[in-house]
């Protein structure tokens, strides 16, 4: 008797085990787009209910302050559509995405970065959009520099939502404390090294109040550098292209305005910019980290200057944050659906007042210049002159070596082109 | 003398028996021995985690051999295990020895020595990192009380790995301790009554008695401790994310950032081949050399 209990029971374990990976699929061969589908529509009668999955990269409060308020707001008017709304920092952003299309239960919608596009795009992750977009009767209103930026080979897998150029700051009243003209910000390098000695506060050998903060190990700083002295990462084929002298040159450069910096990684740099609590006079911001910190003290708004350093061409970080939907998604129509109402022009004002989200409409460039002349000049002019990743499939590796070169200099562990040789050797290998 | 039934002709299956192993058997094989299986294939092939992987043979391990920063990672593993194996059991069995004496607030001493084991890592990484902060960190503020130069610690290359050390020290030495504790009361005591009564002093007793006879608890934990030193992560991705300048990197930080960030599955899955190589080599080593501690002759 106690033998058969103990069989059943372990029957009942092993069956209990199984049951859930037994669940089916249902629908995944069965809701691709069937070719032309109308801008709004959905697929599902108005009465069946859809729920949406939207995974944002990006943790920044005012982003998800717009977020919510934008979905509660769609969900009111779609009341059949529910959309879970979730986010991840960057530095987790990919692992979450590759590990829930591994799973095959990856989100409809996906707030992808200009560093994804090549990858995604290969693997055809994401859907072309362009059927859509088609059927959109103001699609020409668009900015096509950045309608191209989420364009892999022709089909269009990402829909820009918030251009990301990384501004160049300084805060006047340290310049002011530091006997330097607040309104004359560096625009050469020598400038800069030069106010970044005069801006920092050092005690003992902690540097207490960074005159310029460079984590070397941040894209948005390293990056432009190195184009500011001519590099530029891939030819005009899409190949590697950076094991060049100018390279050199913005490497040492770099090492020398380490010398300035307060220690932080780009991980610590981006949960509490040192500029926001004043530990870094100079430093590289977001628009909507500039508007957050606006928010939160006012004050501070005349305090906040731009500048634009060169030294053979200006140069900023300036990548782009889109909106995508998952191939295997189950619910392309309704997520387009959430995505156009996204891009109207009223609905972009919404999150350009909300978010300090740039405008990607050609209608409203002058409203929004008009809005704020000095800051949304700025981030407009950061635009023309700035680029972000490339859109190559070599990009993530490369920028690993490009980052691991910086942080061997800056940490004197090689010279600039010793790091370079050997770090351009290895990605060399890496994507051979 | 008890006689053994003889044996039926045929054999008589225990189908009982066959069918309660087989839910643990089933888990083992489904997320043990089969993932473990499609790593070494993934490991042959240039698999990036989504598209169809081509056949490359031994060029990601050959890789690894000139991946500086692979070989920086296993220099950091190393470095780290070899502080994180031996100090931690030798001050986990010194603690459990003051703490199996006659104590003032014995039970309070074994209970908070232990806690730092029971806390998430995470929660003790992030605690410890607030600590070493350098602009208003515990540590600083210590230093500064004494006169002293602060550091920087976390971000400092030289010191880094060895903050995270500390660390790691301060969250095992417990568990140690617990496990010492429970060798301690098998050990019987009339062996220190006769030791103190041939006049054996304190140490001579720790020394002839208690660590022999704590031998076969060494080696578990010495297994143990090399198996989860070889494998360390969380704290290091808490605390220095791999930096400054890989000073932290471990090869299952690699092991992360190359098949979760930078979609090479199959360079991934080579290092975590190789990894579970040498550490089952160190196993086997241990089990082959450490184990002579059958029941000690008493």
């Amino acid at each position: 008797m106690k033998r058969t209990i103990g069989l059943l029971c372990a029957l009942l374990t092993l069956f209990t085990a199984v049951l859930p990976g037994c669940a089916s699929k249902e629908g995944s061969a069965a809701q691709k787009p069937s070719g032309q589908p109308a801008a709004g529509s959905q697929e599902a009668a108005p009465a069946q209910k859809v729920k949406l999955t939207f995974l944002k990269g990006g943790t920044q409060p005012m982003d998800r302050e717009y977020w919510s308020d934008y979905i509660g707001r769609y969900q009111q008017e779609h009341p059949e559509i529910t959309i879970e709304y979730s986010e991840a920092t960057w530095s987790d952003f990919d692992t979450k995405v590759n590990v829930a299309l591994a799973a095959g239960a990856p989100p409809d919608i996906v707030g992808e970065r200009l560093g994804g596009i090549a990858v995604r795009g290969n693997a055809k992750q994401y859907v072309d959009l362009n059927p859509y977009i088609d059927g959109l009767p103001d699609k020409d209103d668009f900015m096509p520099s950045m309608m191209d930026l989420g364009n892999y080979e022709g089909a269009q897998i990402a829909f820009p939502v918030y251009p990301g150029p990384i501004l160049f700051v300084y805060n006047k009243e340290h310049f002011k404390e530091a006997g330097l003209d607040p309104e004359q910000p560096p625009e050469t390098w020598e400038e800069m090294l030069s106010a970044a000695e005069r801006l920092t506060v050092k005690e003992g050998d902690i540097v207490k109040r960074a005159g310029f903060l460079l984590t070397p190990d941040n894209d948005w700083i390293v990056c432009p550098i190195m184009r500011q002295n001519g590099v530029d990462f891939a030819d005009e084929n899409g190949d590697p292209n950076w094991n060049v002298p100018e390279m050199v040159e913005a490497l040492d450069f770099i090492k020398e305005l380490s010398q300035y910096s307060i220690t932080v990684t780009s991980q610590q740099e981006s949960q509490t910019p040192p500029f926001m609590d004043g530990t870094a006079s100079m430093s590289v911001l977001s628009p909507s980290s500039i508007s957050q910190f606006i928010s939160e003290h006012p004050e501070q708004k005349e305090n906040i200057g731009v500048f634009y350093p060169k030294k053979a061409r200006q140069s900023v970080w300036s990548g782009c944050e889109f909106l995508s939907i998952t191939t295997d998604s189950k619910n392309h129509d309704a997520a387009w659906d959430f995505i156009g109402q996204s891009v109207t022009s009223d609905e972009m004002w919404t999150r350009y007042e909300k978010a300090n989200f740039p405008v990607v409409r050609q209608s409203l460039k002058d409203k929004y210049i008009d809005a704020d002349p000095v800051l949304n000049s700025a981030i407009y002019n950061s635009m023309s002159i700035g680029k972000g990743a490339e859109k190559t499939l070599w990009w993530l590796s490369g920028l690993k070596y490009i980052l691991n070169a910086s942080t061997e200099v800056v940490y004197n562990q090689k010279t600039s082109q010793e790091a370079l040789d050997s770090n351009y050797q290895q990605f060399l290998e890496a994507i051979q | 003398m008890r006689h053994e039934p003889k044996r039926p002709r045929g054999r008589r299956i225990d189908w009982a028996g066959y069918a309660m192993l087989l839910p643990s058997y089933t888990i083992y094989f489904v997320f043990t021995l089969l993932p473990l299986c499609c790593t070494i294939v993934y490991s042959l092939t240039d698999f990036d985690g989504f598209s169809a992987m081509n056949f490359v043979g031994l060029s990601n391990f050959s890789r690894l051999l000139r991946d500086g920063i692979f070989l920086r990672a296993a220099q950091n593993t190393l470095v780290y295990a070899l502080f994180t194996i031996l100090p931690p059991i030798a001050i986990g069995l010194l603690l459990a020895v003051t703490v199996n004496g006659r104590l003032l607030f014995n039970r309070f001493c074994r209970a908070a020595f232990y806690l730092p084991y029971v806390v998430s890592m995470v929660a003790a990484a992030t605690v410890w990192y607030w600590m070493y902060d350098p602009s208003s960190g515990l540590f600083n503020m210590i230093l500064s009380a004494l006169g002293l130069e602060p550091r920087n610690w976390l971000f400092e290359p030289g010191t880094a790995l060895a903050c995270v050390i500390v660390m790691s020290i301060w969250k095992i030495v417990g568990y140690n301790m617990i496990i010492y504790l429970a060798g301690l009361q098998s050990i019987p005591g009339e062996l220190y009554e006769a030791a103190k009564i041939d006049g054996a002093g304190g140490v001579q007793r720790f020394l002839k008695i208690t660590v022999p006879l704590l031998r076969s608890t060494t080696f578990f934990l010495f297994v143990m401790a090399c198996i989860s030193s070889l494998n360390v992560f969380e704290q290091v991705s808490v605390m220095t994310g791999g930096g400054p300048a890989n000073a932290t990197t471990t090869i299952v930080h690699q092991i992360y950032q190359a098949a979760f960030q930078q979609y090479e599955m199959g360079y991934a899955s080579a290092m975590a081949v190789l990894l579970v190589a040498v550490t089952m080599l160190i196993t086997l080593l241990n089990f082959r050399y450490g184990n002579a501690a059958d029941a000690a002759d008493m």
